[in-house]
């Protein structure tokens, strides 16, 4: 395995090696591209997300998406805020 | 699984302790020097203070005198010595008899009424005579008696993914054997609390637990700061984390699957046996200090990037699942669980029997632990120690 989905409800996945821009990866039968570069231990989009939905791992919720994130994307905090950010402004 | 015999100390008052310290408490940082002293000249653990029992007001004397008593009468301590100064707030005598009331002997000396010299020297008799007395290691007792403290720190994607989840199912089976859990860090359960609220013994421990870990969100928010590049900081940033919510979903996976029974105020020593939260800071030090005057016999302590922490009478068994933290901090990690990140990417075999290898690595440790073998933390003499206060200090 190069990365785990934690829970079937999650919409990323963990690279557990780093991945390259363009590796294609499977998830659910369906073939994703990879449109950057994974670093180790962080998150990618296994599926579209549009801005203001939940980013879900572990079968809970980690924060919003404050983009449009495409399937195959980077997720981490330029495109993520924790609900707790929100609150406080 | 089946779970081995461990081997200790049966105390006065009932207790179970699996280590036999013997501990110089300096109860305010006036006396540190005349404890370290005397800790020095005779190989007892010496206990400081950053502030102590001076110039605190309500529930901060309460807590700090809860927590000092606590230490004093911890089942891993044999025997106290307490070392004030002698106009602080709270006197090393009346610290002294906290203890006594605790059903445990302790003895106090006073800067004041001797002079530092003579204290120096009365102390390192009072503590020859106390290492006269030691028993040694003969009394056996089950799984069941252990208080296990919970706590992650520098943590990264592989928290989550491996060594906290590891923890909880040792947490799960240990729990199952009757025995006890504490998982404190209450801004580290911040976007995970719903999932311990529902597995709370009544509803009177859910309101209390959310209503605990509410208050902790409210006391950042009303300051007007950011949570990021503290709540994930940029180490956990850097690896892989991206808000509290999930970092708090990794770390409340140490709890297992158990029910909540309770929650505790910092340093306060469960009621009962099960899982508890312990209403403490998520800072190192800080929380393993609490989880020890809370009586932990042990404090499993996973960690991503590594560290080197201790305490001074609760071994605390550091688990990585990172496998450069573990080549790299060899000197500092106890259970190596990298080998399991190793299983992840060679085989396709399912998450969740890699965890259950992970859970019976971690038990071995806890009872191996538990029967006298040394922490890489113990073995370098990490004895750090800080309570956390929340109030004026005059």
């Amino acid at each position: 395995m190069k990365f785990v989905i934690m829970n079937r409800k999650d919409n990323v996945a963990t690279a557990i090696v780093p991945l390259k821009k363009g590796e294609k990866v499977v998830v659910g039968g369906r073939e994703i591209i990879l449109l950057e570069d994974i670093p180790q231990g962080h998150k990618f989009a296994i599926r579209d997300i549009n801005a203001g939905d939940f980013i879900i791992k572990y079968g809970e919720i980690i924060g919003i998406a404050t983009r449009n994130i495409k399937a195959g994307e980077y997720v981490h905090i330029h495109n993520l805020r924790s609900r707790y950010q929100g609150a406080m402004k | 699984m089946k779970l081995g015999e461990i081997k200790g100390w049966r105390r006065e008052n009932g207790d179970f302790g699996i280590r036999n310290h013997i501990v110089v408490l300096s109860s305010v940082a006036c006396a540190n020097h005349a404890a370290l002293e005397i800790a020095r000249r005779t190989g007892a653990i010496p206990i400081i203070q950053e502030e102590g029992a001076c110039g605190m007001f309500g529930e901060d004397r309460k807590r700090f005198l809860r927590c000092m008593a606590n230490v004093g009468s911890h089942p891993n301590v044999a025997w106290t010595l307490v070392v004030g100064l002698g106009c602080e707030g709270i006197d090393a005598h009346q610290l002294a008899d906290e203890i006594s009331k605790r059903g445990r002997n302790a003895e106090s000396l006073l800067i004041q009424e001797l002079g530092m010299d003579k204290t120096v020297e009365r102390g390192v008799e009072l503590v020859n005579r106390a290492k006269e007395n030691l028993t040694p290691r003969r009394e056996t007792a089950g799984v069941e008696e252990l208080v296990i403290g919970l706590k992650c720190g520098a943590s990264d994607y592989t928290s989550g993914l491996i060594s906290n989840p590891s923890v909880g199912k040792a947490v799960d089976i240990l729990i199952e054997h009757g025995g006890t859990a504490i998982i404190t860090e209450r801004l580290e359960l911040v976007g995970a609390e719903q999932i311990l609220a529902r597995r709370a013994k009544s509803k009177e421990v859910a309101e209390d637990f959310l209503r605990r870990i509410k208050k902790a969100v409210e006391d950042v928010n009303k300051r007007g700061v950011d949570w990021i590049g503290s709540q994930p900081s940029m180490g956990n940033i850097k690896g892989g984390l991206t808000t509290i919510e999930e970092k708090s979903l990794g770390a409340v996976k140490k709890a297992g699957n158990a029910q909540l029974e309770g929650c505790l105020d910092y340093g306060e020593k469960p009621k009962g046996r099960g899982l508890y939260f312990m209403d403490g800071p998520g800072y190192d030090v800080k929380a393993v200090s609490g989880l020890m005057c809370a009586g932990s016999h042990i404090i499993l302590f996973t960690t991503g990037l590594g560290t080197y922490l201790g305490s001074p009478v609760s071994p605390v068994i550091k688990i990585t699942g990172n496998p450069t933290t573990a080549r790299k901090l060899r000197d500092a990690i106890d259970v190596d669980l990298s080998v399991l990140f190793e299983e992840i990417i060679s085989k396709d075999a399912s998450l969740d029997e890699i965890l259950e290898i992970g859970g019976k690595m971690i038990l071995e440790e806890i009872v191996r632990v538990a029967n006298g073998k040394l922490t890489k933390a113990e073995k370098s003499q990490h004895i750090e120690f800080s309570i956390e206060l929340t109030g004026i200090i005059a």
